[in-house]
């Protein structure tokens, strides 16, 4: 599969927020990730197994997560005040789609990473989303190396 | 090491092997499978019915949606995205290719080729079942024989 496929470059800085404590699952697996720098992830996507693995392989990289099921729990989980070092929103999801949901947390102004997945190859769609306020685009299925590559995002 | 629980993790391994090899599934599966561990001991076995037992429901709803007098391409869509995102995270290549196909026709409002991708969707699903099922019983034995599950080779 691809890997990250229209990385746009960070404007303003890529600072970690100091925001609120956030509703974190608790983390499972090993960390490759020193005790000191757990950054957390919210995974936006409405497919059980889509969840599942995302979650798995963040977990094994040393993120906290979260998990919600379409755009507006997205929105919503952030206007309660939660914050996260990084999303991973579905373009393709039911009540809000991603698009929707990554322009209206942009506009909530949201500064923290977001990466869009999807399994779409149309440019006219990878373009859209980028536009919404993506920081990335992502080709599923999420893996270890596509990780490594928001990490370095997040560490700059 | 007991004899009969190498056979079977030899057996378990080669068969693994075998779906990526004949196209079935590809190189996302050996991530999938080698996820499992000592504080996930049944990742694999739960990602796997969750994925089996999810995709009839949505393989159904496209029929559904397929017959309607006006046929909602939109809706279409949404549910094809959701197949390939879930076949895409255990890798299975088998049904991607075929719901990519099946995009094509859905982009082009084509209700006759919708049909056709429908079926080798569906096909293609059926013989990942049958497949993933038949590696799920062998993963049982092995456990069943107080064996530990082989994880793919180079991983």
């Amino acid at each position: 599969m691809a890997a990250a496929v229209g990385v746009k470059g960070l404007s303003g800085g890529n600072k970690r927020e100091e925001e609120k404590e956030s509703d974190m699952s608790n983390m499972v697996g090993d960390s490759s990730m020193s005790d000191a720098k757990k950054f957390t992830a919210l995974v936006v996507d409405n497919n059980i197994v889509v969840q599942n693995v995302e979650q798995m392989l963040l977990h094994k990289k040393g993120f906290e997560t979260k998990v919600v099921e379409n755009g507006q729990e997205a929105v919503n989980i952030f206007s309660e005040g939660n914050s996260f070092d990084v999303v991973f929103m579905e373009m393709k999801l039911p009540i809000m789609d991603g698009i929707q949901a990554t322009k209206e947390l942009r506009a909530m102004g949201v500064k923290c990473l977001i990466f869009g997945m999807t399994t779409s190859e149309s440019k006219f769609d990878i373009q859209a989303f980028l536009e919404a306020g993506l920081d990335g685009c992502i080709l599923k299925p999420l893996d270890f190396v596509k990780i490594d590559s928001a990490l370095k995002c997040l560490e700059k | 090491m007991n004899s009969r629980v190498v056979e079977m993790q030899n057996k378990y391994a080669e068969y693994a092997i075998s779906l990526i090899a004949q196209g079935i599934m590809d190189d996302q599966f050996n991530r999938v499978q080698n996820m499992q561990d000592n504080s996930n001991p049944n990742f694999l076995s739960e990602i796997l019915s969750s994925y089996l037992g999810d995709m009839p429901k949505l393989i159904h709803s496209l029929a559904l949606d397929l017959q309607q007098q006006y046929v909602d391409f939109v809706k279409l869509d949404k549910t094809i995205h959701n197949i390939k995102g879930s076949s895409s995270s255990i890798g299975a290549i088998c049904v991607l290719n075929a719901c990519n196909a099946f995009v094509a026709c859905c982009k082009e409002q084509d209700i006759e080729g919708c049909f056709k991708c429908w079926e080798q969707t569906s096909n293609a699903f059926a013989l990942v079942k049958l497949k993933l099922e038949a590696l799920l019983i062998l993963e049982q034995q092995i456990r069943a024989a107080g064996g530990i599950v082989p994880k793919p080779v180079g991983y």
